[in-house]
């Protein structure tokens, strides 16, 4: 009697779980490649209005404060730390600008200051998750309140109008193109060369990857995630001053949920969840992807409920369609 | 025969170990917190220790709780299902929906916790078959109920004029509806997690699924089990908060999730999984929705109120989770 | 002293468990290549090799976690399929895992007793642990061991030797049921007091009249408790040793060469045929 032909079970997996194989970046980016020319060919031949310079802009425009944004949650996400209160710091930011101008601080000092404060924001997420050791989702989700409560505190519930030639900067262009898209494609390529080549970018992948072994090496795992979520505050800061100088007002309730566009836009640029990979091309991509995906849904008229599906498609599809690459895997459960 | 005697001082050394074990557990404490929350709440202003504002605030978090207990149990599993607040929505909308259509009471009631299920069906299947983490997955489900709930159902709410449908507006021997239904949740609940077998091996699934599986554990089995029953009792809650309500509500519950997971993690739960009790959730769900209504009382502005509790959120989980060690 | 003769059958009611030809491919690789292992009723076998020999795999094959592509086994002389840990329970085999499989949010009698919990029903209907049986068992149960620990405890804060006991007592708690024990690397994690009384216990469950198959990469270990022992090398037994008769060089140096011909030698001058080579043995003259 010979036992039947093996029935591959999850459990053959003698190492460990069925872990998802660290999804392999780069053909996330492709894939992103090609879902970006895809859609963009689609919105450019159906729907009118799109291929215009005047949207083009306005699009990037809008979306260069996410992407901003978004590169700083990359270094948090990837360290392992999840920042999900980057909507209320980019409005606290803003605040503080403003509050900064109408005291009469001369506004290079106010633009600096809108920084400083997210970056203070952040640093205090890392000092809570360092110090007392609570997960980084349920600090930043608390600081998601505390932030927005201090901006309307601050503000005093008012919008404030600023005026100022040099904190507006972001209003204008340089060579045609929107200073806010400047802005966020220099700080691009500064945040992968940062990334990529330095040791406090690299790091990220190694804390991210395995954090008692990055501990065991010496690594001084808190005070770098400490550092990551600072600079995930700092980035958001600056953003809450280009969101302002656009808009030409420091407003208590800019950006609500742009927290949630943004770690959608990092997950699907292939980030993963608990972090150790994922790199800053694909979160460029996912923000390109997301944030033309919703212009051209506006455009077309339709409304907040199809966003809303379209960034839970975007988060899960990515993720549904890569379960089938994993190898000799099997739909089976467990014995018995 | 000496077995009985062993037996008698087992049971009396379980008990007294029991209490050992309570007085350092993080349930207590919170059981703690909230007297003393309480208490300087009542000094601060005399309106708050009232019979109708404690049971008034006890009913309007009942239905957060009956989901609440849901996603610890899911928790307790090692599954975090963020979704709840949409699944909230739409099984009161499905709820009022069915009942405006002429389905009787009790079915469109059980309409609306089957479609809570299907919810948790749909998570199921992206969390076990599709082997897609939670927390994302369940995020993402959050976001197609809530696109879905606004583009069926528009911003507006539709009131449903019926006595029998505000049921939970009544109270039935003293105590108001919702809050006999967070009484049954919570022994049942309860009940399960501590003292049947399924509900050991569900927190042994959630505290270390790979062990799980070398001892013959369906890991998958359990993690259904988890999602369907956070999901349906978020549908319940649904239900509960529709009729307090007394109105369709396609932007009911938004934001709920946060305050749900808050309880839960407060009560114990912890995102490493295995750990959860609901016991620690009700008393957690209580105490935010008194902290809330002590705020409002004492006629904070909102972001006050903001400010407040995203302090003491991180706060509280900060102190009640030293046993356990937290997050590295 | 060469045995170049085939040395007579074995009785096969000496073997409690046979497995033939087992063949194990994850995708490309093939984990096992038609092995065989043969445990006798009350014996420790040891089970050596180097990295991705094919020990745990094979185990894990008897145990149930994993089915073979191909090959038999036998328990007590009847040929068995066992597809599920269920079923390898049900013929009296049990595992220990290499991660222990312990669970740190539950206390130790609930790790014992996971999956098989002692329960009732309230009422005629509703289900419900009996803990007091179950607290009772394993205070027993860790009596038997000689180890102090106290049923009630997390297990999220016991010390390597303790987890690796109440692990044990897993393996034993329903011993009447169950006549194999397999370890997988008991003592590894353990310092050298640990280890010892891992090992002592060991000697205590062949005393019982339980048959264990132990793997370990520590051979002198090994050779200490074991009666026999069989190594692995690239998916298929190379040689089988009566761990009187051998040293720990010449274990390694199988494990190393992974000698093409085979030694196999026992005490009594029976072996088992399953595992002799018809080509001559070589040996190095040791008695």
């Amino acid at each position: 009697m010979t036992a039947p032909p093996a029935e591959h079970t999850e459990a053959t997996r003698t190492r460990s779980s069925p872990k998802r194989a660290k999804s392999d970046p780069t053909r996330r980016i492709y894939a992103l490649l090609v879902f970006i020319v895809l859609e963009m060919s689609i919105f450019a031949l159906f729907v009118p209005d799109f291929w215009t310079q005047r949207n083009l802009v306005s699009t990037g425009r809008l979306n260069a404060v996410v992407a901003i944004v978004a590169i700083g949650v990359t270094f948090g996400l990837i360290s392992g730390a999840i920042d999900i209160s980057v909507g209320a710091v980019i409005a606290l930011s803003g605040v503080v600008g403003g509050q900064l101008l109408g005291h009469g601080f001369p506004a290079p000092l106010a633009a600096l200051g809108t920084v400083a404060a997210g970056t203070l924001a952040g640093l205090t997420n890392g000092f809570f998750v360092t110090r007392f050791r609570v997960h980084p989702l349920i600090v930043t989700i608390g600081m998601l309140s505390v932030a927005r409560g201090l901006a309307f505190v601050l503000a005093d519930g008012r919008s404030v109008i600023i005026s100022d030639d040099f904190f507006n900067v972001f209003q204008s262009k340089w060579f045609g193109v929107p200073l806010p898209v400047l802005l966020a494609a220099v700080a691009f390529l500064v945040g992968h060369y940062v990334l990529a080549w330095t040791h406090f970018g690299r790091y990220t992948y190694a804390m991210g990857g395995n954090d008692v072994a990055a501990r065991a090496v010496a690594l001084p795992v808190d005070r770098l995630r400490t550092y990551y979520l600072g600079l995930s505050g700092g980035l958001a800061g600056l953003g809450g001053w280009v969101l302002a100088s656009a808009v030409g007002a420091s407003v208590p309730s800019a950006a609500r949920g742009t927290e949630l566009v943004v770690i959608t836009a990092v997950l699907l640029g292939g980030v993963g969840f608990s972090g150790g990979s994922g790199n800053l091309l694909g979160t460029f991509l996912g923000v390109v992807l997301i944030g033309t995906m919703v212009n051209g849904m506006a455009l077309q008229g339709l409304g907040p409920s199809h966003r809303l599906i379209v960034l839970g498609l975007a988060l899960i599809l990515p993720l549904a369609l890569e379960a089938r690459k994993l190898e000799g895997f099997s739909w089976r459960t467990s014995a018995t | 025969m000496v077995e009985s005697r062993r037996d008698t001082t087992a049971i009396h050394g379980g008990v007294r170990l029991a209490l050992r074990k309570q007085a350092s557990s993080p349930t207590f404490l919170l059981f703690v917190t909230l007297v003393v929350l309480l208490g300087v709440m009542g000094a601060a202003k005399s309106t708050f220790l009232t019979t109708s504002n404690l049971t008034s605030t006890a009913a309007l978090s009942s239905t957060t709780f009956i989901a609440a207990a849901g996603f610890t149990i899911a928790a307790s599993a090692g599954v975090f299902d963020l979704s709840v607040g949409g699944t909230m929505m739409l099984s009161g909308v499905t709820f009022g929906t069915l009942f405006q259509a002429g389905v009787p009471l009790p079915l469109a009631a059980m309409g609306g916790v089957l479609l809570g299920a299907g919810i948790g069906t749909v998570n199921t299947f992206l969390v076990t078959k599709l082997r897609i983490n939670s927390i994302i997955a369940t995020l993402g489900v959050l976001f197609i109920v809530r696109g879905i709930g606004l583009e069926v159902g528009g911003r507006r709410s539709t009131q449903v004029v019926s006595d029998a449908f505000r049921f939970a507006r009544r109270d039935l021997l003293g105590l108001p509806v919702p809050v006999w239904g967070s009484i049954v949740v919570v022994i049942v609940t309860h009940y399960f997690l501590a003292y049947t077998p399924i509900g050991q091996r569900l927190r042994a699934v959630g505290g270390n699924p790979d062990g799980a599986r070398e001892v013959a554990l369906n890991v998958d089995r359990y993690r259904t089990m988890a999602l369907v029953v956070s999901a349906g009792l978020a549908g319940l809650g649904g239900i509960v908060l529709a009729s307090i309500i007394g109105a369709i509500d396609p932007q009911g519950a938004i934001g709920r999730e946060i305050v749900i997971a808050t309880a839960a993690f407060l009560g114990g739960a912890s995102l490493t999984g295995g750990r959860g009790s609901v016991i620690g959730t009700l008393m957690a769900v209580f105490l935010l929705a008194s902290l809330f209504n002590g705020l409002v009382q004492l006629a904070l502005r909102p972001e006050w109120i903001d400010i407040a509790s995203g302090t003491i959120l991180v706060v509280a989980v900060a102190i009640n989770q030293r046993p356990s060690g937290g997050f590295r | 002293m060469d045995e170049t003769e085939s040395p007579p059958e074995p009785q096969v009611d000496d073997l409690i468990v046979r497995m033939r030809g087992i063949t194990k491919r994850f995708g490309h690789v093939e984990a096992l290549r038609n092995a065989d292992l043969e445990l006798r009723r009350g014996e420790i076998l040891g089970l050596v090799g180097d990295n991705g020999a094919g020990k745990s795999t094979l185990v894990k094959i008897l145990a149930g976690i994993i089915q073979a592509d191909s090959g038999e086994i036998e328990v007590s002389g009847n040929a068995v399929l066992i597809d599920t840990a269920q079923s390898a329970r049900s013929y009296g085999i049990e595992m220990i895992h290499q991660d222990l499989a312990l669970f740190n949010n539950l206390d130790v009698a609930a790790n014992v007793f996971i999956g098989r919990e002692p329960s009732g029903r309230l009422l005629g209907l509703l289900p419900y642990t009996n803990r007091a049986v179950m607290r009772r068992r394993t205070a027993q149960l860790l009596e038997r061991l000689s180890v102090d620990i106290d049923p009630n405890a997390s297990v999220g804060v016991l010390s390597g030797g303790q987890r690796q006991m109440v692990a044990i007592a897993r393996a034993v708690a329903f011993e009447s049921d169950s006549k194999i024990i397999v370890m997988d690397e008991p003592s590894a994690a353990l310092g050298p007091a640990e280890a010892a009384t891992v090992l002592e216990l060991v000697r205590g469950l062949r005393a019982h009249g339980t048959s264990v198959i132990m793997i370990s990469h520590r051979i002198p270990e090994v050779l200490e408790v074991a009666d026999r022992v069989l190594i692995l090398k690239a998916g298929r037994g190379v040689a089988v040793l009566d761990t009187a008769n051998t040293t720990v060089e010449e274990c390694v140096s199988i494990i190393v060469s992974g000698a093409a011909d085979w030694a196999s030698r026992t005490q009594t001058g029976s072996s088992s045929s399953t595992l002799e080579q018809t080509a001559s043995v070589k040996h190095s003259g040791r008695g």
